[in-house]
């Protein structure tokens, strides 16, 4: 068990340095830049999905509405 | 603008727009569409660039020219005006939802373990921060509750129920967060919709001009009834002045020569000339923050009383745990006493129930200033009717003029008109429309007009004293001689009308009838609200006995008081409330006032006076007596909902717990349970009241 926390805190302290390192080289940077821009891309699709089933929503209840307004007279 | 048509039923249609709408114009571009007078409503898609628009259906082509007319220019004028774009954003908590959920479940389906319980750990810091701050108050509560249910499922290893529980506190927060911006945006429509226009002194000539176009330096006069829209010193004159909205003081305060008085107030009684300090435009916001401040004061207080249980709750959940811990030894089953906490539900049934009912209001046509105000029209036994403007219509009209000592009708007419111009209640509104009718034409011929409140008016006309008002006021107050002539016409002529009474240098000229017919609904609204258990239904009038009887009888009331002064009203319903009855007022002008401030709750009609309006704690936005009924439904159904959410919620999680500390099932499956149920009650809190 102390050897596996050993483990864990070395590989922690070696992420804490290196990682600002990684970040700052060109190719990981353009990666990082392209996956946050893809991620930003994914929600906005997804807010625009969510939002036409809000719209789809809204018309089907409109068109139910006037169904049973027609039917009723 | 270029749109195409992509859904239609008669009276609805959903246009598609080229492209999407910024966020920042969706309040401007609704206003602009709304411009048309044929549209009811407006739903913007911002981010699908689409707009639903519900239309009286007749009127479908003046629609479409009116949404191909809309333009860029349109749209960036109203965003200029649009000061509504300060009230916080309402329109997005299906987004926010949905970007919640997805979220979690991304991160549940596609994040590895390590990844997961890493999230889990940096989401944690919050609660962890929110739990350390209450313990260093000293305080054993909710927040505290929560972190130790995470922070025991992350001592366990199982990131996944920590990441449950602060799915299910996020989403009860963004329920919270829309509910409360929902009641202040409810508040800021209300103060937005007060009518602005104001009376500038220009010389001797008092003209009507929009309120924004006043500058700092001009002389305004404020009567009774009417808003303050400026920043003000008071130069001449002296007025009782509510200043409810800045200070929450219910009783007006006298402002005179010297005082100052402030936009968002308003004028209870009296006449007073203003020298504007600061315009609308500078004063519009502080109105704007003085009132969404106080609003978080208008939280109900059976949502506050469940969040007090919660908290008080947690020590024993605690309690609870450390006996299991001590008797057990299994942190499996200590995990299962934390797992189970009250408060999660409790608060997310309690904010999903209260906001339904706002939406539904707001949809249904009245605007409730907090949601503390259904909880008082639930509990209310009494409810306590204005009648003029309120049970009868809100136009009642001039159906008869007599004349006498040589005073033709026209006369009679014009001078009256003359004098009840200047006065927001709708007899006045009626004799100046009835004047306006025949174009009779009246100059301001007489000195400064003295209004008694409830009574009549005074002024003089060439150095001769003229009287207009109730008979009690002409005959017994001003000693007025009626000839016997005109005394026997209006006997005749004028049965079953309200009668106004016009006196010239002490004698009587002239008569007025003004039909004032019960609103079409009314006794079925009366009948419907005793159905609903109202147990006193009662009727104020300043009216004359004779008057207020028939309308009484009509509208099947049978407790009414007729000729009652602005005091009489305010101390009949402060009587009520000391006999312990829960009183709802409904009125409209500005002799209810004060009545409206005493109630429990105070209703305002649509049409009522600013005053009112700014007293009241629910407005119409129109005159029908059975949103009032409605009303009442949706609070009974509010309060019927928080009861057996309550008992549900108590009782099943408490069988949760004995489960889980009996260790017939698992701290993971009661978590599931918990939180689903949570769930599955916040939804169904979201189905409608009627």
């Amino acid at each position: 068990m102390l050897h596996n926390r050993i483990v864990i805190a070395a590989g922690s302290f070696l992420l804490g340095t290196v990682a600002p390192a990684v970040l700052k080289s060109e190719p990981v940077h353009k990666l990082c830049v392209k996956g946050v821009a893809a991620g930003m891309r994914a929600k906005s699709r997804y807010e625009q999905i969510v939002e036409e089933a809000r719209a789809e929503a809204g018309d089907i209840v409109a068109e139910a509405l006037y169904v049973n307004m027609a039917d009723a007279k | 603008m270029r749109f195409y048509i992509e859904h239609e039923v008669p009276g609805r249609m959903r246009v598609r727009l080229d492209g999407m709408i910024p966020d920042a114009d969706v309040d401007a571009l609704s206003q602009v569409v709304l411009g048309c007078p044929a549209v009811l409503d407006v739903t913007v898609f911002p981010r699908i660039g689409s707009l639903a628009v519900r239309y009286d259906s007749a009127s479908r082509e003046a629609v479409l020219v009116h949404l191909c007319r809309v333009d860029e220019e349109g749209v960036s004028a109203a965003r200029a005006e649009c000061t509504v774009a300060l009230a916080p954003r309402t329109h997005s908590l299906l987004l926010d939802l949905a970007d919640l959920v997805g979220g979690f479940y991304l991160r549940k389906w596609f994040l590895p373990y390590p990844l997961r319980a890493l999230w889990a750990l940096w989401r944690y810091r919050h609660y962890l921060w929110e739990a350390l701050r209450s313990l260093a108050r000293s305080r054993l509560d909710v927040p505290v509750l929560d972190a130790s249910a995470i922070g025991v499922s992350l001592v366990q290893r199982d990131p996944l129920t920590a990441c449950e529980t602060m799915f299910l506190l996020d989403l009860e927060e963004t329920f919270e967060d829309y509910t409360r911006a929902r009641s202040q945006n409810e508040l800021i429509y209300s103060l937005l919709a007060m009518p602005e226009s104001a009376q500038r002194i220009r010389g001797s000539e008092e003209e009507t001009v929009s309120a924004t176009d006043l500058a700092v330096g001009d002389l305004v006069v404020l009567r009774t009834g009417t808003p303050v829209p400026i920043d003000g010193t008071v130069e001449r004159g002296t007025a009782m002045v509510n200043q409810a909205a800045l200070t929450g003081e219910p009783l007006a305060v006298e402002r005179t020569v010297g005082d100052d008085v402030f936009a968002g107030t308003a004028i209870e009684e009296g006449e007073v000339f203003v020298r504007v300090r600061a315009t609308t435009g500078q004063t519009k916001l502080r109105s704007i923050v003085t009132l969404v401040e106080r609003s978080s004061s208008l939280r109900s207080e059976t949502q506050e009383r469940r969040d007090r249980l919660a908290d008080a709750i947690v020590p024993w959940n605690f309690l609870l745990a450390g006996i299991v811990g001590l008797f057990t030894r299994d942190i499996t089953k200590v995990a299962a006493a934390l797992m189970v906490d009250y408060s999660c539900a409790l608060k997310l049934t309690g904010s999903v129930s209260v906001l339904a009912a706002m939406t539904e209001s707001a949809r249904l046509g009245f605007t409730v200033k907090g949601s503390k105000h259904f909880e008082k029209v639930a509990a209310a036994d009494t409810i306590v009717f204005d009648k003029t403007g309120t049970l009868t219509e809100a136009s009642p009209r001039v159906a008869k003029v007599v004349g006498s000592q040589g005073w033709s009708r026209t006369r009679v007419l014009r001078l009256a008109a003359c004098l009840e111009e200047h006065y927001p209640h709708p007899v006045a509104r009626a004799v100046v429309n009835a004047a306006a009718e025949q174009s009779l034409k009246h100059r301001e011929r007489h000195a400064e007009v003295e209004y008694i409140v409830a009574h009549g008016l005074v002024s003089s006309l060439d150095g001769v004293r003229v009287i207009i008002g109730s008979r009690h006021f002409v005959k017994e107050d001003e000693q007025v001689y009626f000839p016997p002539e005109i005394k026997e016409r209006i006997k005749s002529e004028m049965a079953g009308l309200s009668v106004l009474y016009l006196a010239y240098d002490g004698v009587l000229v002239g008569a007025l009838g003004i039909e004032d017919p019960l609103k079409p609904g009314a006794a079925e609204a009366v009948t419907q609200l005793r159905a609903l258990g109202y147990k006193h239904v009662v009727m104020l009038t300043g009216d004359n006995y004779a008057a207020a009887k028939r309308i009484a009888e009509v509208a099947g009331i049978t407790e009414f008081q007729a000729n009652m002064l602005p005091e009489d009203k305010h101390a009949y319903v402060e009587r009520l409330r000391q006999e312990g009855h829960h009183v709802v007022m409904v009125g409209d002008g500005v002799n209810d006032s004060p009545a409206l401030s005493a109630a429990d709750v105070g209703v305002a009609m649509a049409a009522g006076t600013a005053v009112a309006r700014e007293v009241a704690d629910i407005t119409l936005t129109d005159s029908d007596l059975q949103a009032l009924v409605t009303l009442r439904r949706i609070s009974l159904g509010l309060s019927r909902r928080f009861e057996r959410s309550f008992h549900t919620i108590m009782g099943f999680n408490s069988a949760l717990l004995a489960l889980g500390i009996a260790g017939v099932i698992t701290p993971q499956t009661s978590a599931l349970l918990h939180n689903g149920s949570t769930v599955a009650l916040g939804v169904s809190a979201m189905r409608s009241y009627v």
